[in-house]
């Protein structure tokens, strides 16, 4: 075991190898300059080459990938080229709202998702089920985007508007663990509403697949109720992917706080990102892009190591 | 034992030499479920159409202003003609904070659709069919290389590299579809991939390779004709994909800047809603789910219909 976790460690740093290869080709090769982008068109000539030196763009190329591995290895992340705030600081002060925005609803959508998906299995083919996979294809086809515009008019904005009610804060964020209540309940039940169609679809049909397998027939032949078949052996056995697609989507929650940070103006990961990516701060871009995608592999290892423990059958090689 | 004496078989259907496109062919018609959201999507390929070939709704005809701004749907307006007359029009579908006509921007938006779904779809697809099959048929460091490439890419949450991508390549029509197709063939990719690895073991790319095909007439000629239905599928799959992240980008600010398109009515009506004025947003939504709810069934459908385990 303890090898088998060792050997799962190791193999994240060629893929983290290949990550900030890939971040620093498109950020500094492929991207504009990004000492015009920050300077902008009016610059003098004196002033570019004070930035170009100050962010050590004038080195080559190899030079300047050596310093930002550097720089992320030593967590000597430097300061924002905008605001001025120390890097590492804004992230960690960035990851609290984003986990308050999809955490409460990862939690949620995976547990009702594996019960309609279980629900499904367990009434296969009546309108039960074929009612609940139209609406799970109905919920994937909705824009998330359009979801959160609607679901901010009609359950933040119309109850304060046409009855002085006020439901949910239309905007806004306040730091601290009562005080933000109010203001994630409304971005988690977006979040709860565009994930649920996808993973219901999902979990049904794990589901139905391990309900047709050989042992379930075995189960029914013996006189199993179709309830314990369901709880006892189908629950147990698809809990393998269901821990892996859930602890692997938990780093990808990072998309939808990305549009919900932007939309309710939540100062979490996403929305200093954008932020920095209108104001052409690269450092912050980078380094942001960097550490998500370490979180990711780290995720990704646990997730195997995880499986690893559940199902007796991976085989730890 | 004559043979003679025995009952001819009644024959039915040629099951026999019957190939998987075919057969799925045979059993997609019979869905009516598919059969009917294949006509939607049919429906609005044609307006796309249309709308390319400039038979109506022309970029022109969108973004020049009819008439007052904001005009709710079935409302009447005074529209002045050239001699100074005024003369009474309805706005059917309204107008938005330019007054430019909704409903020709909604149906122009179509087309641009059309455009990113079929363009992100065919690229994305291109590329991770001829890296999959590479990586999957040759094996060794091609693979590993390749695979270390799919790793390094799928540890990112795709957002951030379309983010990244469309960053790099600016803004506009190119930027989405670089940024879309050079993220979205890491899935393809994969799949295809695993699938290689599985019929190259299969006796008749034995036979081929004994007869001494050359390995790319092996690649293309026998092992990627029977990867039409994952290929189909993953057409479909990211065109959907597609239309939909289009949205997202057009929200974040980069999407398609100057000409107009479903993401930027939805985007850019944010504030409209608020104030009363529903119609931009909420027709762009209802198109948008049209076609992607027709597109979804539909590739349940073609799922289902290449499925060898569903008998039809």
């Amino acid at each position: 075991m303890l090898t088998f976790i060792g050997r799962k460690f190791l193999a994240m740093i060629p893929t983290l190898f290949g990550v900030s290869i890939l971040v620093f080709v498109i950020f500094n090769v492929v991207g504009d300059d990004p000492v015009y982008l920050y300077l902008g068109k009016n610059a003098t000539a004196e002033d570019v080459e004070i930035l170009r030196q100050s962010l050590g763009l004038d080195k080559p190329l190899w030079m300047q990938y050596l310093v930002s591995m550097k720089e992320l290895l030593t967590f000597d992340l430097g300061y924002s080229m905008s605001s001025k705030q120390k890097i590492t600081d804004m992230f960690i002060k960035g990851a609290g709202p984003s986990i308050a925005l999809t955490l409460p609803a990862l939690i949620m959508y995976s547990g009702i998702s594996i019960i309609l998906g279980l629900v499904c299995a367990f009434y296969r083919g009546t309108w039960v089920d074929k009612s609940i996979a139209v609406l799970a294809t109905i919920g994937m086809s909705i824009s998330y985007v359009a979801v959160m515009i609607f679901a901010q008019y009609f359950i933040a904005f119309m109850p304060i508007e046409k009855w002085g009610i006020e439901l949910f804060p239309i905007t806004g964020y306040e730091t601290g663990f009562p005080d933000c209540i109010p203001y994630i309940i409304l971005p988690n039940l977006i979040t709860v509403f565009v994930a649920l169609g996808y993973n219901t679809r999902f979990f049904r049909s794990i589901a139905v697949e391990e309900m047709n397998k050989d042992y379930i027939r075995t189960a029914r032949a013996y006189g199993a109720n179709t309830r314990t078949i369901l709880f006892k052996h189908v629950l147990k056995n698809i809990m393998i992917p269901i821990i892996a697609r859930v602890v692997v989507t938990l780093p990808f929650m990072i998309t939808g706080s990305f549009l919900l940070e932007q939309f309710f103006v939540v100062p979490g990961l996403g929305y200093k990102l954008l932020h920095a990516i209108e104001s052409a701060d690269f450092k912050v871009v980078r380094t942001f892009t960097m550490l998500i995608a370490t979180l990711v592999v780290i995720t990704n290892a646990f997730a195997d190591i995880l499986n690893s423990m559940v199902d007796p059958r991976v085989k730890l090689s | 034992m004559t043979t003679a004496t025995l009952e001819k078989p009644v024959k039915k259907e040629p099951r026999f030499g019957e190939s998987l496109f075919t057969k799925s062919v045979r059993k997609f018609r019979r869905d009516r479920l598919g059969m009917a959201s294949l006509s939607i999507v049919g429906v609005y390929a044609v307006i796309a159409l249309c709308v390319k070939l400039g038979l109506f709704c022309s970029l022109d005809l969108t973004t020049t202003p009819v008439g007052p701004q904001h005009i709710a749907p079935g409302q009447t307006y005074q529209h002045i003609l050239a001699d100074g007359k005024t003369e009474e029009r309805v706005s059917w579908f309204g107008t938005d904070i330019r007054g430019n006509s909704v409903g020709r921007k909604l149906i122009y938006s179509i087309k641009q659709a059309f455009a990113i779904g079929i363009m992100v779809a065919f690229f994305s697809v291109l590329i991770g069919v001829v890296l999959g099959s590479i990586s999957g048929y040759f094996g060794g460091r091609v693979d590993d290389f390749l695979l270390w490439v799919y790793t390094s890419m799928s540890s990112v949450p795709y957002i951030l590299w379309i983010i990244a991508i469309s960053y790099a390549f600016g803004k506009g029509f190119l930027g989405v579809i670089v940024a879309l197709s050079s993220t979205f063939w890491v899935g393809v990719y994969f799949n295809i991939r695993a699938e290689v690895r599985r019929l190259k073991e299969m006796e008749y790319v034995l036979a081929s390779e004994s007869f001494g095909m050359t390995r790319m007439r092996i690649i293309f000629g026998d092992i990627l004709p029977n990867m039409t239905h994952l290929i189909s599928i993953f057409l479909s799959l990211n065109f959907i994909a597609a239309i939909k992240n289009e949205v997202i980008l057009a929200f974040l600010g980069l999407g398609i800047a100057g000409e107009p398109s479903w993401g930027g009515m939805i985007s850019s009506a944010r504030l409209d809603l608020i104030a009363g004025k529903w119609w931009e947003v909420t027709g762009a939504t209802i198109l948008l789910f049209i076609l992607v709810m027709a597109f979804n069934l539909f590739t349940d459908s073609l799922q289902d219909a290449f499925d060898p385990k569903k008998v039809g």
